[in-house]
């Protein structure tokens, strides 16, 4: 699918085929714990609990295994929106703790392209290291540094 | 000795062990960010417990029993998968809000809608909503040690006094320690909230009157097989609804938001995602055990339904020593303080950092006495709403959460959507809201919401439908509109 195409889709849509797979699983996980099939029932396990209070017990240990699962592949896109979203005391701040930690920029583009393992992913650009970027370069101060 | 010295005794260590721990793991540092989130700094198994204890409150050590004494075993269905399912929206909603939190430096709920979306008013419409629907959540804390404490001791401890003095103590470690405090106290109170438990099911059915779990299953068997089954309690189409509500809404609680932000990093957020659903399938089966197997306490006389969050106290007075029933009731009262310190901390961070900036200016390093002093309105609030409650807890809350609720779209579309629009969010919870107004105004007037809107589900579903539906179509109505100005 491609990127003009997944953007029409509505917020809830998972985006890429792996999500999709575990949305496909969650869903199912969630659909199989209303067991309506068995909805009647009354029997019951050691004479106190129902047989299908043990089977929705099973259901959510499936649940916690595929979470655990899940955890390990989510990679959430951060989208890095075009407004100045923090307020300027905040970007006063950001700027100067980047300037502090003399990052370099394309470095931090690099290791922000390595978080991201989706497909669908996009290139997370930090606005304010961005802006950042800009005054150095206008006022030479990155030059110097490097060199 | 005198029972109420008892009760006195083993609550005033309990709350003298509360206090100590709060004050040792109070912020160290003068400044908002350490106070409100605890710098950032919670391991996964604390943030794991304190997840945990501040979602289980005195709606699961009251509400629940009281609810499965009343409808039977079908309560673990309603509320059982859908908080293992909150598991996975700590995860999908927690990780990048824990990454916009540390990389922008947001320490409200509103603060990352408001910012992510650059709409001030969207921030406050949220911030108003999240304390609006918390305040009655956090009026049923108070209320459920106001109950216990009661009925323990006979009434010699009246129902406000009991609420009145764990909210003070709650007060005095909140205002020394913030964050930080509440985070450890919550790792104390959780474990020895579901370790008395615990032990108090298993000492119940091992009682000589009880006689074993098989005996007294025949026993509710013989007398109310009703409490088996779903059918006749409940429909498969209110099960889903509760199945979807609890996902949506827990993430959206202040209290649980504000802790995605606390995380050291997002491994300690999908460590507890994971622990999450590991843990309820069994921690939820005890207090519905209790108000199952309740029914066996008389089966003559059955009790309102009011009266039936009273069924945990009444069973411990009637088949536990007086010091083994304080040990239980102190589980409770755990409960309710890990629950109630969250919400309160949320709420005055939300007020302090959000709320009054919008009025007046707020210098930086008066945020945090700011917060101190709306901690202590927030409380007394807390406790002028208890004072006297006009519903069960379960009906209390069970309305809360569907205002929450109405927040999710919006907080899934500011995540992942790049399309979203502040106007289209705007819209989405005012119309919920509205819809949430009406489900009101129905209870008071007693007319019942009709058949065509809910189909035979809860409530809240449809209203979740419409918000996202709204959200959707209004951005794309939105976004036309802003493409043919343009063209």
């Amino acid at each position: 699918m491609n990127k003009e195409t997944w953007e029409l889709l509505p917020f809830w849509f998972p985006k890429s085929q792996n999500s999709r797979n575990w949305a496909f699983v969650f869903i199912l996980l969630t659909i199989l714990s209303i067991d309506w099939w068995n909805w009647e029932s009354s029997n019951r396990l050691g004479n106190w609990i129902p047989d299908w209070i043990i089977y929705l017990v099973i259901i959510q240990f499936v649940l916690a295994y595929s979470v655990w699962k899940f955890s390990k592949v989510f990679n959430p896109i951060i989208i890095e929106r075009e407004f100045e979203s923090c307020s300027e005391k905040q970007l006063i701040k950001e700027t100067y703790e980047t300037e502090e930690k003399e990052e370099e920029p394309e470095l931090k583009e690099e290791e922000t392209i390595e978080d991201t393992d989706d497909s669908d992913k996009k290139n997370i650009t930090n606005i304010y290291i961005s802006d950042s970027v800009i005054n150095r370069s206008i006022i030479g101060e990155k030059d110097d540094k490097d060199e | 000795m005198n029972d109420l010295l008892t009760i006195g005794i083993i609550l005033a260590i309990y709350l003298a062990v509360s206090i100590g721990i709060g004050i040792y793991g109070r912020s160290k540092e003068d400044n908002a960010e350490d106070y409100f989130v605890a710098s950032r700094k919670i391991n996964p198994w604390v943030l794991f417990c304190t997840l945990a204890a501040t979602n289980f409150s005195a709606f699961f050590f009251l509400g629940f029993a009281g609810a499965s004494y009343r409808a039977g075993w079908g309560f673990y269905g309603i509320m059982a998968m859908g908080t293992s399912l909150v598991g996975l929206s700590i995860l999908l909603l927690g990780v990048p809000i824990h990454k916009l939190g540390r990389e922008k430096g947001y320490v409200t709920p509103p603060e990352l809608i408001a910012g992510e979306t650059n709409s001030k008013h969207l921030g406050w419409l949220y911030g108003i909503v999240l304390v609006v629907f918390t305040l009655p959540y956090l009026a049923t804390q108070p209320m459920g040690a106001g109950i216990l404490l009661e009925t323990l001791s006979g009434g010699e401890i009246p129902y406000f006094t009991g609420a009145l003095l764990l909210t003070c103590v709650m007060i005095v470690y909140l205002v020394l320690g913030g964050m930080k405090s509440s985070a450890m106290t919550d790792v104390f109170q959780g474990i020895l909230m579901f370790s008395i438990l615990i032990i108090f099911v298993i000492g119940f059915f091992i009682h000589e009157d009880i006689g074993g779990f098989s005996e007294a299953g025949q026993s509710l068997w013989d007398n109310k097989p009703d409490k088996f089954v779903r059918e006749g309690n409940f429909t498969w189409e209110i099960i889903f609804s509760f199945t979807i509500l609890w996902p949506i809404t827990v993430p959206m609680f202040p209290q649980l938001f504000s802790r995605f932000y606390i995380a050291e990093d997002d491994k300690a957020i999908r460590t507890a995602a994971w622990l999450y659903p590991t843990v309820v399938p069994i921690l939820f089966l005890f207090p519905v055990i209790i108000g199952v197997y309740g029914n066996i306490v008389d089966f003559d006389h059955t009790l309102s339904k009011t009266e039936s969050d009273n069924i945990l106290p009444l069973v411990l007075t009637e088949y536990a020593p007086l010091w083994a029933g304080a040990i239980v009731c102190i589980g409770a009262i755990a409960a309710f303080m890990s629950t109630a310190d969250s919400q309160i901390l949320a709420m005055s961070s939300i007020i302090t950092k959000d709320g009054l900036p919008a009025i007046t200016e707020v210098k930086e390093e008066n945020e945090k006495q700011i917060g101190r002093i709306l901690i202590i309105i927030l409380a007394i609030i807390g406790l002028v709403l208890a004072y006297n409650p006009p519903d069960t807890i379960f009906d209390i809350v069970s309305q809360a959460f569907t205002g929450l609720a109405v927040l999710f779209p919006t907080t899934v579309a500011v995540l992942y959507w790049d399309r979203v629009r502040a106007n289209s969010c705007i819209m989405s919870i005012i119309v919920g809201e509205i819809l949430v107004g009406w489900s009101y105004w129905s209870a008071e007037t007693g007319n019942a919401i009709p058949e065509w809107f809910t189909q035979g589900f809860h409530f809240s579903t449809p209203v979740i439908l419409v918000t996202i539906l709204v959200l959707w179509i209004s951005t794309e109505i939105e976004e036309r509109l802003t493409d043919n100005a343009s063209s």
